[in-house]
């Protein structure tokens, strides 16, 4: 039987799985042999600095405190934030950016713990965005379009591939927020919402506090035994009226009811960490313990790759340093950096990275010219920025695209963010312009009209 | 800024000419047996449509080899096709080819033409390969007289006779009194309503019923509920920071159109043009808020006119989608690929909306203009302005609650102050501050009287671990203390010196501390110590002398800024201790925990409000930053409504305005910042032009949509009526009556539906009435197998649909159910209870002073308003209509889909909400259901499904009373438990059985379902 199918088939569309799904997706995916069976995706909001984190330029040293030629600017559009600034002085790095492992993929020093993974990440150095404002710039790499209204990357994916796991969601988000700024910039629930697909395939917020699922937990005086027999009872009626009125629906119901029991147990189960052991605190951090944090998220997300679920996304809000840079980006650096690293260390200890995509990266960059006094902040920069992938099928130790001296123009394999979303949708087996669903007359895709470009040379 | 539509590469200019082929064929309705006339909307189209119109269709920049197929006379022209000759016709060379370079599609599409479909094409080439404009653009033609309602059932019914099927019989009284009423008031029906119509012997039974209900306010709230999904209502901007705005009068105004009756075509003239009607009344002006429901943002950094764009686009988006079914987004960077619709079409009719002056970067906190002050016209029954008393009331008692925010850090908090206070010896008195050995010189003289007013300032740094820092000044005559640009105090007169704790203002690098001190008359002096307490080692003291700068300040220049050239070395004028000031004192005072700790012992109900402040203000200061943001954000939110409550029933609402002085370009590729060819306001080419005697603007539009001579508005109105209805419209697509949407399932029903609805005035109501009033409503909706069989989707209504209720419906259905519904009319949106926290985790709680940051839920009768009053909130909707499938209002939404998922269960059976409604359905079976637990079951279940349950079903839930009442009985904390959490206090077996049975029956499949 498949769940959801009735309503679904008399409102025109494809038969559905619903929120926790059954094993296949969508008829014909996935359209190859995919190398990643799931997704991590550690998305740091605001828009971390590629000048100070991963973008080695030794020739910023000289050119420290000097105005940035007009020439690299170039007719560059710039947030009303620093477009009535006088200088633009180039500010080099806060930190010492530096060649690691053997690889000599390049993390600064306030990263310590992913300089230490060097050798198992692609630093993508060339990703670029039309983006200038957070808003249009977090939902573009989200959804495909800076215009709010189209399904997220993960409902997509929830979407043709349906979820592995029975019991849980196929797509999960978990929330987090830095000590740098705080708050960070506001995130939106269309980040991970399903658009125009079905609500089914949006992204399930799992929470730090109270219930894991919103509205997961039984109320005071209702117990699991109790709980079952009311479902019980409930399944019963509603078959006596499936009997009569033959409406499949109601069987499909009655399945859903079933499943949200199941994950009645099973999310808990994710939860609780008193089967760890000391030695995944000492590898992910103390925080690892807490609640809400970021290294609490990554530990779960490791949790739930190993129960299969497809696609889990954390948002770590804070990477906005307009002011504040020195303080605020060393901050937002020990919040991510231990936990991120040991995450791609345990899947890879437990033999898991094989499959599993990880993915870190913001919405942006930041400018290279200060706003402000020297070492004060930096304003965004669409232009070019840095994330790193490790793992599902991408290359490790291994570093692409080239930027100009300053940080600021790509000068050698620009990967547009929508070539970025193909590629990951390439590893789970998706062609992304094959991949449509039709809405308002048009076959949209999960990365635009636009042409876009898997970027195979960094596949392993 | 955003393309829609899907380019193809280009093809190199072949001999033969290429057809570029993509996307999925639609599933056709009504798919006629090959051996019969074929009818080109019916069967051609959509193939075409979908496979070749992209680069062999309307657009000319895109069209490949010079052929076009959307016309018959490019189709021939080029030998395509041979009317009448397949095997001459190079379309069916080319779809049937074996060769890589020739067949269409092109293989890099990864698309193929089925078989089927290769068949139907060859058949209407054999037949002639007749072509018929598009259906919709072509004016809709009555074909039948009569009441609405028989032709409505003559035209199903022939459709069903073709197609082998029979209608199903007439439902029960008891099923469609709950159908009537769920599908017009979105409420079911009550017992007495149901015995009533069971009982009433006159062969009019039914219509007096459909009359009673249609008039029902509520029947015009439900159907103003979905109008704001089209209109994308919404209590918040929308973007980045997503703070609240006010356009609940609009939505009431949508209600009182209902409420009214108002013809289709005023009520779309207004929305679109209210405030261009000649003497435009309040309300017609407020109308056009339907317009300014565009999100926008005022996020830093913006460039406006990208955002003006922005709105500009979604305003035509959601007009042309809502009033013509027309997918004109698509033409904003290029012409459209399937419909006539070209670039500059596009922009002809963005002029329309280009003229106003609202602006691209919003305002914060509320509406940006154009507004108007205006009564809702709900006002005196919504009595709005008690309802924001109560709620300004509901957040000042929340403000001064905020303790009981964070209880656990309160708590320990208060242990602290209470063991501090005990460890001082009672009543001594104690400073916060200590002179220093070396005590600071009083600088700054001024015996000349040239400067009156001066700037005084000292940077400085601080150590790594401090602990406390404080400040000790006085002025002669008067100064304000500033540190790092923020204003602390104000000293005046010099025989009172201030101290001031600034800890929580330093910053590790560079401090300025300033003072911008005034003299009156004779010397004038400035002192001041800074204290730093620290971790470890000594306290260091930083004192006025010769190391502090001065120079005169510019009066109305900020004071704030400490920065900037021209200071000077201040001059040293005198010894502490000595005239003329003599010997300042520190003042001293009671440690404060000995006032909090008496009022931190008594409980909570005990203390004054005075004391409450007291407790709240020490505890932000000294232990929550939480709290503080709390605070904060709590007196945001007050003093909106308080600014509100002095409009004394007036609010504001965003509005329309056309100062008509911007000129419109074509915008290159929908780039906001490239415009091309400069145009006028006007519609689309395919249509009857705007008349020339009027001036081309909105009200022309209004006007021309409501010309009787308009193919689509009432067309896709009665569509849309047949939606709400069906649960599908008789075009499915309702949002897309273009080439790409798909066919009407019965299109002379439609045309003729259509044409008397506008003859017959624009008739909402009178349209509901002939719809529900027909045999076709009327049916079972039992499925049989062999229905299923034949039409799995029930396109052709042999039988009624059956439908879950929406994300609103559900709750209402729930609270109504439940006699817990608050049935009061409009009014300010409010807040019902949902899981703490989903706003703050999303929003930039606290920074700045934004409201809408944080979500302070309602007590009382507010929670329990119909769901279409539940505040908005666009990044955050209301989580458990969300998960029923509510859209996010970011944008136009003519149709919702619906799933069907296990958290809709968790909702169902956990949220605090339904457990409420549980436990009132058990207060009424108690109450109201008679003597016997069957018999109050059975009211319970009546009251859920308009029908007495079966001997069978009464068996389950009986046995399962008995069950829980044991259970309960064994374990009375249980019962107690459960009813505190049903917002039932109290305790017994009896009750928190009922409750569990009331939760039973709300979540059965039959009770969220329109059957």
């Amino acid at each position: 039987m498949a769940a959801g199918a009735g309503t679904l088939a008399f409102m025109g569309m494809p038969p559905m799985r619903g929120l926790a799904g059954q094993t296949t997706g969508m008829a014909g995916f996935p359209h190859h042999e995919p190398t990643a069976k799931r997704v991590i995706y550690l998305f740091q909001s605001g828009g971390p600095s590629h000048v100070d984190l991963f973008d080695y330029k030794p020739a910023l040293d000289k050119l420290h405190g000097t105005e940035l030629p007009d020439s690299v600017r170039g007719d560059q559009r710039v947030t009303g934030m620093t477009a009535g600034q006088k200088q633009f002085l180039v500010n080099r790095s806060i930190s010492m950016i530096k060649p690691r492992g053997e690889s000599g993929v390049t993390v600064a020093d306030l990263l310590p713990y992913t300089a230490g993974i060097a050798d198992d990440i692609c630093l993508v150095k060339s990703v670029h965005t039309e983006a200038i404002n957070h808003d249009p710039g977090i939902t573009f790499i989200n959804t495909g379009s800076q215009i709010p209204g189209l399904p997220s990357l993960g409902a997509w994916c929830n979407y043709g591939l349906g979820s592995n796991n029975k019991d849980m969601p196929g797509y999960i988000v978990m929330l987090s927020q830095g000590n740098g700024k705080n708050p960070g910039q506001p995130i939106f629930s269309r980040l991970w919402g399903s658009g125009f697909i079905p609500s089914s395939h949006q992204g399930v917020q799992l929470r730090g506090g109270g219930a894991p699922i919103l509205y997961l937990d039984d109320p005071k005086g209702i117990d699991r035994k109790s709980r079952r027999r009311m479902l019980d009872d409930i399944a019963k009626l509603n078959s006596m009226r499936l009997e009569k009125c033959g409406d499949s629906e109601i069987a499909t119901r009655n399945f859903q009811y079933d499943m949200a029991y199941r994950m009645q147990a099973s999310a808990p189960e994710i939860t609780d960490l008193s089967d760890e052991p000391e030695s995944t605190f000492k590898l992910y951090g103390e925080d690892a313990r807490t609640p809400g944090t970021y290294a609490y998220n990554c530990l779960l997300a490791r949790r739930m790759a190993e129960r299969d679920v497809r696609f889990i996304q954390l948002f770590h809000r804070g990477w906005d340093q307009h002011n504040n840079l020195v303080s605020h980006l060393g901050a937002q650096c020990k919040d991510t950096d231990q936990a991120s690293a040991a995450l791609v260390t345990d899947l890879k200890q437990r033999g898991m990275l094989d499959d599993t995509l990880v993915i870190w990266g913001g919405e942006f960059g930041r400018s290279v010219y200060s706003q402000g006094k020297i070492n004060a902040g930096r304003d965004h920069h669409g232009r070019c920025f840095s994330m790193w992938m490790a793992g599902g099928g991408i290359a490790a130790g291994k570093m692409y695209g080239e930027t100009d001296d300053f940080c600021y123009n790509i000068v050698q394999d620009p990967v547009h963010i929508r070539d970025l979303n193909a590629t990951v949708l390439h590893c789970l087996g998706i062609n992304d312009k094959r991949f449509t669903f039709k809405y308002q007359g048009l076959n949209h895709t999960p990365t635009g009209v636009e042409p876009t470009r898997v970027v195979k040379e960094i596949l392993a | 800024m955003t393309v829609y539509c899907r380019t193809l590469m280009s093809f190199p200019d072949l001999k033969f000419y290429k057809l570029a082929f993509f996307g999925l064929a639609i599933p056709m309705i009504g798919n006629q047996a090959l051996g019969e006339d074929l009818e080109f909307n019916r069967d051609i189209r959509p193939i075409l449509s979908e496979n070749c119109f992209h680069c062999h269709g309307p657009d000319p920049h895109t069209r490949e080899a010079k052929l076009r197929l959307d016309t018959r006379e490019g189709a021939l022209r080029m030998d395509a096709i041979v009317p009448g000759d397949p095997d001459d016709s190079e379309v069916m060379y080319r779809v049937l080819s074996d060769d890589e370079d020739e067949i269409m599609p092109p293989p890099d599409s990864h698309l193929a033409l089925t078989e089927e479909q290769i068949a139907t094409l060859k058949k209407w080439i054999e037949q002639g390969a007749e072509y018929q404009g598009h259906w919709s653009f072509e004016a809709p033609k009555a074909s039948a007289e009569g009441r609405m309602s028989a032709i409505i059932d003559a035209e199903i019914g022939g459709r069903l006779d073709e197609a082998g099927l029979k209608p199903s019989d007439a439902a029960d009284r008891e099923t469609l009194i709950r159908r009537l009423s769920l599908d017009l008031r979105g409420l079911p029906p009550s017992l007495e309503e149901i015995d009533a119509f069971l009982s009433d012997p006159s062969p009019d039974a039914y219509e007096q019923l459909v009359n009673r209900l249609l008039s029902s306010p509520h029947t015009a709230e439900r159907l103003a509920l979905d109008w704001l999904d089209v209109a994308r209502y919404s209590d918040t901007n929308g973007y980045s920071i997503d703070d609240h705005r006010d356009m609940w009068a609009w939505r009431d105004w949508v209600i009182h159109s209902f409420m009214e009756n108002k013809p289709y075509d005023e009520f779309l003239t207004e929305q679109l043009a209210g405030d261009l009607i000649p003497n435009a009344t309040p309300e017609q002006k407020m109308a056009t808020g339907f317009l300014r429901n565009s999100m926008n943002t005022h996020e830093g950094g913006t460039i406006p006119e990208e955002y003006r764009v922005a709105y500009i686009a979604d305003k035509i988006d959601t007009v042309s989608s809502t009033f013509m079914g027309l997918t004109m987004k698509c033409a904003q960077c290029h012409n459209h690929k399937y419909d006539p619709i070209s670039q500059k079409d596009y922009y002809r009719f963005y002029a329309f909306f280009n003229s106003a002056t609202e602006h691209g970067m919003g305002a914060t906190n509320g509406n940006t203009q154009p507004v108007i002050e205006v009564k809702s016209p709900l006002h005196d029954v919504s009595r709005a302005d008690e309802h924001l008393a109560r709620r300004a009331e509901r957040i000042r008692q929340l403000r001064r609650d905020l303790v009981h925010q964070e209880p656990e850090k309160f708590e320990e908090w208060k242990q602290q102050v209470i063991a501090r206070a005990q460890s001082s010896s009672n009543g001594q008195t104690a400073s916060v501050f200590t002179l220093p050995a070396q005590p600071a010189e009083w600088i700054w003289s001024e015996k000349s009287g040239a400067t009156e007013h001066v700037m005084i300032r000292k940077s400085f740094g601080t150590g790594q671990d401090l602990k406390k820092a404080t400040v000790f000044f006085t002025c002669d005559n008067r100064a304000d203390l500033h540190l790092n640009g923020k204003k602390l105090a104000t000293v005046d007169p010099w025989m009172e010196p201030k101290t001031v704790d600034i800890t929580s203002l330093l910053k590790q690098g560079g401090n300025v501390i300033g003072a911008e001190a005034r003299n009156t008359d004779g010397v004038a002096g400035f002192i001041a110590w800074i204290q730093l307490e620290y971790e470890k080692g000594p306290t260091e003291y930083l004192v006025t002398g010769t190391d502090w700068e001065w120079k005169a300040a510019e009066d109305g220049k900020g004071a704030a800024s400490f920065g900037g050239k021209g200071w000077k070395k201040v001059v040293s004028l005198g010894k502490h201790g000595v005239n003329p000031w003599g010997e300042l004192k520190v003042p001293q005072r009671t440690p404060i925990e000995h006032k909090l700790a008496p009022i931190l012992a008594k409980s909570a109900e005990q203390r004054t409000g005075e004391e409450k402040q007291m407790i709240l203000d020490e505890f932000i200061q000294q232990a929550s930053p939480l709290t503080k943001r709390f605070h904060k954000s709590l007196g945001i939110e007050l003093g909106i409504i308080e600014k509100q409550l002095e409009k004394r029933g007036k609010t504001s609402v965003m509005i329309m305005d056309s100062p008509g002085k911007r000129k419109t370009h074509i915008l290159v590729r929908g780039e906001y910042n490239n415009p091309g060819e400069e145009v006028t306001a006007g519609v689309p080419e395919m249509f009857t032009p705007l008349p020339d005697d009027a001036p081309a603007d909105r009200l022309a539009l209004a006007r021309w949509l409501t010309d009787p001579s308009h193919p689509l508005t009432a067309r896709v109105a009665v569509n849309r009526y047949w939606q709400l209805i069906f649960g599908a419209g008789l075009v499915r697509t309702a949002e897309d009556f273009g080439s790409q949407g798909e066919a009407p399932s019965h299109p002379e029903l439609l045309d003729t539906l259509a044409v008397r609805f506008r003859e017959g005035g624009w008739n909402v109501r009178q349209l509901l009435k002939e719809i529900v009033m027909s045999d076709t409503y009327r049916q079972r909706s039992d499925i049989s197998p062999e229905a299923k069989e034949a039409d799995p989707n029930n396109r052709l209504l042999a039988r009624a649909p059956r439908v879950r209720l929406t994300a609103e419906l559900v709750r209402d259905n729930a609270l109504a159910i439940s006699g817990l519904l608050n049935p009061r009319l409009g009014g300010p949106s409010v807040y019902p209870d949902q899981p703490d926290g989903l706003w703050r985790q999303v929003s930039h709680f606290g920074y700045g002073a934004f409201t809408a940051q944080a979500y302070y839920p309602d007590a009382g009768e507010e929670t329990q308003r119909r769901s279409m009053y539940t505040f908005w909130k666009r990044t955050s909707p209301p989580p458990s209509l969300a998960i029923f499938d509510a859209p996010s209002r970011e944008t136009c939404t003519v149709r919702r889909l619906q799933t069907n998922t296990p958290l809709q269960a968790l909702v169902m059976l956990n949220d605090p909400q339904y457990l409420q409604a549980a436990g009132g359905l058990a207060r009424r079976m108690v109450d109201e259901g008679g003597a016997t637990p069957t018999e109050r079951i059975a009211h319970a279940f009546r009251l859920a499904t308009a029908r007495s349950p079966e001997p069978s079903e009464l068996k389950v839930l009986v046995e399962a009373y008995e069950r829980e009442h044991a259970r309960f009985t064994r374990d009375p904390q249980a019962a107690a438990d459960l009813l505190e959490s049903a917002g039932r206090p109290g305790s017994g077996p009896e009750l928190a059985a009922f409750t569990m049975v009331g939760s039973t029956i709300l979540n059965l499949n039959e009770t969220i379902t329109k059957q």
